[in-house]
């Protein structure tokens, strides 16, 4: 199930832009892109840049202006290419816990499935299956309100639901918005799982930087609707400057790792993980004795690069 | 906003322009003084000064014509039918056709005319006033005009804080239903196949949602409004105060000389 964009544009209001020239930018403006099976792409960029416009091309709930998003080489103009990827690629917006509707939590995450028509025994598995892969326990909260639930579990129910319908592509717009961080830690990891052990290809809006540092394999930067750059997070976090200037950041391990490279510490280059940069400062000191860091700082040589271990 | 989307809030057109300045409470009276004269008005003649006052006040507005023949196209059908009902059920002048009650006559064709005319030019202005005022300064407008109801024990001001809430929260509302409703379509729900049945049990995931989401908004107003000590009915001023300006008297004026033309027009043509 590749997705390709080609020259994709998108305007929300198109009468507007001919209106007012075009002073106004286009949510999106000439996106092309490809999202190989099985890749952990993330999608940043500043608020407004075309993230969440973006996703929703994914499975055809929005259009292009102009342009062509072709899945699995199905053309998503057509209505009935729209129907039968949407089985394959499940999508939960922004803040996903503000679509539950049903009873019962089970009954929710049910939706999905009986919609394609799969027989009852089977939407029972998926359901268990689906809330077992976000860590939720069907004997729990199987038969609780999905109003009942703390923000958290909602947001995991809510995924389930998508991922109940057994999809190959996950979307995920901003799916640890507004949670705290033990939630954003755990949902995380559930993604992160869906990703190794399910194969799924997932795409992630995000604005934490060290999530794409830890989880991506590939990340699309926008910026006012444009593709800013799209690559390995080393190499987009490589770019520090650029990223600045349309107000975003790089991980903390990185900019940590600038920091001592800026005060002569010597370090490779590509360190975007706190593991990464543990690793390669424990390298360059290597392990040492209390005595023998307080001769190296009194002897003003705090470059530990000279004298290895 | 998707341009489908825009259809149901086609009725304020944001620009700016003298119309759209004016004092909400000036307009409305203007209307209304537009309308009677316009019931009035039965002649072909008592229609010129009708005319000349909607070619200045659209010119004055910076809304293109286009846009206001848009407004109205929904009505265009209703207009027609008046027209032909005009058409055959009078009979006067020289008559072409009859048969049993229907007539075909010159008078007809006269009727049909000033009617249709009339309508149009009611239509456009009331068209107008919507297209040049926000619905919030119309609702603060109508209050402002019904207060002196205050003392026969209407609540004025709850209503019209009731009725400028709700139109705040149109949009939103508006686009959580495009969120939910694309939400649950990417949970392979088709809005827009199958039986009756079939559609209405889709109603619950669309509505849940949107009914949850309104009584969220409206806790969370509520507390924000309790926070900065908002008392109903005491009398509130307004943070963008009401005031007749010249463009209000002129205005007045330019509606009292349209008055003043048709009597003229009525008295001795
Ligand atoms: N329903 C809509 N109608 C009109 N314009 C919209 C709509 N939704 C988004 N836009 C505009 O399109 C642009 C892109 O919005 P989008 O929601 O895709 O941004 P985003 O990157 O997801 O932002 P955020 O990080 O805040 O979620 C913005 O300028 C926004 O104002
Ligand atoms: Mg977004």
């Amino acid at each position: 199930m590749p997705i390709t964009f080609e020259h994709v544009s998108y305007n929300y209001n198109p009468a507007d832009a001919k209106k007012r020239g075009a002073s106004i930018p286009q949510a999106l403006d000439d996106v092309s892109l490809t999202i190989p099976d099985g890749q952990f792409l993330a999608i940043i960029g500043h608020t407004g840049s075309g993230k969440s416009t973006l996703v929703q091309h994914m499975n055809g709930l929005l259009q292009p202006t102009s342009g062509r998003v072709l899945v699995d080489g199905l053309d998503l103009a057509e209505k009935a290419n729209r129907r039968a990827v949407r089985r394959y690629v499940g999508l939960t917006f922004q803040y996903p816990e503000y679509q539950l509707f049903a009873n019962t939590v089970a009954e929710d995450v049910a939706f999905g499935p009986r919609n394609l028509g799969v027989d009852e025994d089977e939407v029972q598995r998926r359901v268990r299956s689906a809330l077992d892969h976000l860590g939720l326990s069907y004997g729990e909260v199987g038969q609780q309100s999905p109003f009942e639930l703390s923000g958290g579990q909602q947001r995991r129910v809510a995924i389930a639901g998508a991922l109940a319908m057994h999809p190959k592509v996950l979307v995920l717009d901003e799916p640890m918005a507004g949670l705290d961080p033990q939630g954003r830690i755990e949902i995380m990891q559930h993604v992160h799982e869906l990703h190794d052990e399910l194969g799924l290809t997932i795409v992630m809006v995000t604005h934490s930087m060290e999530d794409v540092a830890e989880n991506a394999q590939s990340v699309l930067v926008l910026n006012r609707g444009r593709v800013f750059m799209h690559g390995t997070p080393a190499e987009v976090f490589s770019h520090a400057a650029e990223l600045h200037d349309i107000n975003l950041g790089v991980p903390r391990a990185t900019k940590f790792a600038d920091e001592l490279r800026g005060r002569g510490f010597p370090l490779p280059p590509d360190i975007i993980t706190l593991e990464q940069l543990a690793d390669a400062i424990a390298s360059r000191i290597g392990p040492r004795t209390k005595e023998q860091y307080l001769a190296l700082m009194q002897a003003g040589e705090a470059d530990g690069g000279e004298r290895r271990g | 906003m998707d341009s489908n989307r825009m259809l149901v809030f086609g009725s304020y057109y944001a620009t700016d322009s003298v119309l759209h300045r004016m004092d909400p409470r000036i307009k409305l009276t203007i209307a209304v003084v537009y309308m009677i004269t316009a019931i009035i008005a039965v002649t072909l003649q008592g229609i010129i000064p009708l005319a000349v006052f909607t070619v200045v006040a659209v010119s004055l507005s910076n809304i293109p014509w286009r846009e206001l023949f848009n407004s109205i196209k929904p009505l265009l059908f209703i207009m027609a039918l008046a027209a032909i009902f005009n058409i055959v059920a009078t009979n006067e002048g020289t008559l072409y056709w009859q048969w049993g009650y229907f007539a075909i006559s010159s008078g007809g064709f006269y009727n049909a005319l000033v009617f249709t005319l009339r309508i149009g030019l009611m239509l456009f202005a009331a068209s107008l006033l919507t297209l040049t005022t926000s619905p919030i300064d119309l609702a603060d407008g109508l209050a402002a005009i019904m207060r002196p109801l205050t003392r026969l024990g209407v609540p004025v001001q709850e209503l019209s804080m009731m009725v400028s809430i709700a139109f705040r929260f149109l949009p939103t509302f508006l686009d959580e239903y495009y969120k939910v409703k694309g939400a649950q379509e990417s949970r392979g729900a088709c809005f827009d196949q199958g039986g009756l049945i079939k559609r209405l049990k889709l109603l619950m995931p669309l509505l849940a949602p949107l009914f949850a989401s309104a009584f969220r908004h409206a806790e969370k107003l509520a507390q924000a409004m309790d926070s900065r000590c908002y008392r109903g009915g005491a009398d509130r001023t307004r943070l963008h105060p009401m005031s007749v300006g010249r463009a209000d008297v002129l205005a007045l004026l330019f509606t009292a000389a349209m008055v003043a033309g048709l009597i003229v027009i009525r008295v001795f043509w």
